[in-house]
């Protein structure tokens, strides 16, 4: 048997990209990964954004290159995914971030284009990173890929079904690809955030936040988006190799609260 | 706050969040503090559904007031309409709108009082204080300033604020908030059920009743007893249905004393007890009434108090004397609310709903009759569309169960979760559903109490509450 301390629990040297790193979970991520040692493709739909997370990360003195990129756009995933491999002689890692969140009932007038933009967005927009940065994750050494799902693909909440749906369809997603993948040795997992600080939750006033966590958190507290950072950190780990298929909870204890 | 549909995830419920800044209203506040609130998010018909949408039959018509239930369209439009052409004008200082005069016009034609004029409030308890503050002025005014005592009933309930409160007849309302102000008394609630004495028929009760209302006036002496205030059937503290006989035996001794009657309609008037007003179905004189609630259907909040003719005229004439008549709210005579509460008596006309509450309130009580012989059930009783079924712990010796079991609650949450909302007064389950209800309406809400009904015997008889 493998003694443990000969496996790396470093990802330093190793190029990961990351979708959505304007923002909360992403930036959190993107920032964790170049402090770790990474070369991190920060990219992102909002242009200024991105540039300043890279700005923070080349300021404290690590590695880091932004690109625009809208993950709703097929052709561009392709384009960016090669620019990234090519900056970098080759790509380890693959993280599936970036966001949104539509709500509305189902009779509502909005539902169809909501449920278009949502599945888009946040699970097509996933198989198609995912099969771009295939040919460069099968010359990795520990090809690594992370999905953000959420604990709404794990129960539900009134009113996002297309949200909910989505991230349901993303741990299926990462199930059918860690299976499909398992035998080339890339691992695929996810990711359920639950309740976390970031611009996706910002409207919701900090009381209500407050009330909110102390109710249905066993931690009795909001996330913070680094905390979750640390999460896919750990599963990017070349150490973490055996591990695959799962979709792990960072969510304060929120899906096993009972009362 | 609502949050915007997109930011619901991870946001607490109306319910997670109600207890950081709402006070509640006439509320067990521990058991709320444990239990948390149920939230009503929409209605139609005679229906409401909760945030969960799950719905409920509204038994009890809110709080007694929905009488035409939910939904109407053409009150949302007398609402919009009025609020369009003149959302606020007052009745001070000689101003006056077309909304409040109509209205007016309408209770002095229909209303219990005869020839009336209407002095508008906006709830039940600020009508009956200006029924105290008027009789008070009235008799300074004819110059008698001693005549000032208002008695009323036990289990009686007039409202919250200071007279109101004072007039109300139930504990909860009294203990610890410095009431009843010292020119209040109270007589015995006419429940021959509960007050009779073992033997004494309906007819003995009431002359008792009549006879301690003679005794206490005569021991203030009737100089200084200036009204006695009654529900025609009272509501709140248990829907007790007076014995036949009881007002006319109450009136003589009012007369003899020169005590004026105020007719406390708030829940009884508008075709509750199958007439157009409670006065009539129990034979009431009164000299004056409070209305509110059914008024308007609940739509918006407006009461009003009908003063005969004849005291108005002893106002303008003290007027003379003393200048401003300084009674009145900013609301008195809202253009929006008399616009809705006119738009609403006219539909109770168009569909004849005194009449339907009177046709399907007896089938109501005779299906709530059915419950007589239930081993929990001491008494039915009601009249029209307004009933209660008492429960007790022993049928035979009329025995009550200890008040911490909370029995009345436990059966009232049961008829909850079988989707009917009843309103437990103590161990006494109370209805009063809308009157716009079909008689298969009522054979559902009958149908649900009963399995809550059942529910709470097993749970009795399995002990349940007791410690
Ligand atoms: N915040 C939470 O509580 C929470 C909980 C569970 C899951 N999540 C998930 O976490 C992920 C990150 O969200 P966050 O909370 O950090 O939100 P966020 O809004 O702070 O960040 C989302 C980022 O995604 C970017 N983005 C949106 N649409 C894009 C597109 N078409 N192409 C490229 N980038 C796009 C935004 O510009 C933004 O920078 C999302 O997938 C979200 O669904 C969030
Ligand atoms: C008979 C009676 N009078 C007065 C009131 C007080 O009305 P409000 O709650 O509108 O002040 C009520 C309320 O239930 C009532 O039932």
């Amino acid at each position: 048997m493998t003694e443990l301390t000969t496996l790396s629990r470093s990802v330093a040297g190793k190029t990961a990209l990351i979708t959505g790193c304007a923002s909360g979970m992403g930036r959190a991520t993107a920032k964790l990964f170049a402090a770790e040692g990474a070369n991190v493709a920060a990219t992102d739909i909002n242009a200024d954004g991105v540039r300043a997370t890279v700005a923070e990360i080349r300021a404290a003195g690590r590695e880091a290159t932004a690109w625009t990129l809208d993950v709703g756009d097929g052709d561009a995933i392709r384009r960016v995914v090669d620019e990234v491999a090519d900056r970098y002689g080759g790509l380890d890692i693959l993280v599936n971030n970036a966001g949104i969140s539509r709500g509305g009932p189902i009779d509502g007038d909005e539902y169809e284009v909501r449920w278009q933009e949502t599945v888009n967005v946040l699970l097509t927009a996933h198989q198609r990173t995912i099969r771009a940065a295939l040919p460069y994750l099968r010359k990795s050494d520990s090809p690594r890929i992370v999905n953000i799902a959420s604990t709404e693909g794990l129960g539900a909440t009134a009113m996002n079904s297309a949200y909910s749906a989505a991230k349901t369809g993303v741990i299926g997603l990462t199930r059918g690809l860690a299976v499909e993948l398992g035998k080339e040795g890339i691992t695929v997992n996810c990711i359920c955030p639950g309740p976390i600080r970031t611009a996706m939750t910002e409207r919701i006033p900090e009381e209500h936040k407050q009330i909110y966590a102390r109710r249905r958190t066993a931690l009795r507290r909001y996330g913070d988006p680094e905390e979750v950072a640390h999460g896919t950190l750990h599963l990017c780990l070349p150490a973490s190799s055996f591990i695959t298929g799962v979709a792990l909870p960072v969510d304060g204890g929120l899906t096993v609260r009972r009362a | 706050m609502s949050l915007p549909a997109e930011a619901t995830v991870f946001a607490p419920s109306t319910s997670d969040r109600d207890h950081l800044s709402v006070l509640h209203p006439t509320t067990d506040l521990p058991a709320l503090r444990r239990d948390g609130p149920l939230v009503i998010e929409r209605g139609q018909g005679i229906r409401v559904w909760d945030e969960d949408g799950r719905e409920y039959i509204e038994g009890l018509a809110g709080l007694w007031c929905t009488a035409l239930g939910y939904g109407v369209e053409e009150l949302a439009e007398a609402a919009a309409e009025q609020i369009r052409k003149l959302s606020f004008s007052h009745l001070f200082a000689g101003r006056s709108h077309e909304p409040a005069v109509a209205l007016a016009e309408k209770l002095r034609e229909i209303g219990p009082v005869p020839n009336a004029k209407a002095f508008f409030g906006t709830s039940g308890s600020d009508a009956n204080d200006t029924q105290v503050k008027l009789i008070w002025y009235y008799n300074n005014a004819l110059g008698r300033p001693e005549k000032k005592k208002i008695i009323s009933r036990r289990r009686g309930y007039h409202g919250v604020s200071l007279a109101a409160g004072s007039m109300t007849g139930l504990p909860p309302f009294h203990k610890s908030f410095d009431l009843p102000l010292p020119q209040f008394r109270h007589v015995t609630c006419p429940h021959h059920y509960r007050e009779g004495e073992p033997g004494e028929t309906e007819a003995e009760f009431t002359a008792r009743l009549a006879a301690e209302l003679d005794e206490l006036i005569r021991a203030e002496g009737p100089e200084t007893v200036a009204a006695f205030i009654a529900e025609p059937v009272l509501g709140a503290g248990g829907v007790v249905v007076p014995p036949e006989g009881y007002y006319p035996a109450i009136q003589k001794v009012l007369d003899e004393h020169d005590v004026l009657l105020i007719d406390d309609e708030v829940i009884c008037g508008f075709g509750r007890l199958g007439t157009p007003f409670g006065a009539e179905a129990m034979g009431m004189r009164p000299d004056t009434a409070s209305v509110a609630k059914a008024l308007s259907s609940a739509y918006v909040p407006i009461s009003a108090v009908l003063v005969p003719d004849g005291m108005v005229d002893v106002f303008v004439e003290a007027g003379e004397r003393w200048g401003v008549f300084g009674h009145g709210f900013t609301y008195t005579g809202h253009p929006v609310c008399a616009a809705v509460a006119l738009k609403a008596l006219e539909l109770m006309e168009e569909r004849d709903l005194f009449a339907h509450a009177d046709r399907v309130g007896r089938y109501f009580q005779a299906g709530l009759r059915r419950f007589a012989d239930h081993p929990l059930v001491g008494e039915v009783r009601g009249r029209g569309l307004l009933g209660a079924c008492e429960l007790v712990a022993d049928r035979g010796t009329r025995e009550a169960f200890p008040v911490q079991r909370g029995v009345g609650t436990y059966c009232m949450n049961r008829c909850l979760d079988h989707g009917v909302i009843l309103r437990a007064l103590g161990d006494t389950v109370a209805f009063c559903p809308p009157l716009i209800v079909t008689e298969s309406d009522i054979d559902e809400i009958l149908e649900r109490f009963g399995r809550g009904l059942d529910e709470t015997l097993a749970w009795v008889e399995a002990g349940g509450g007791a410690s």
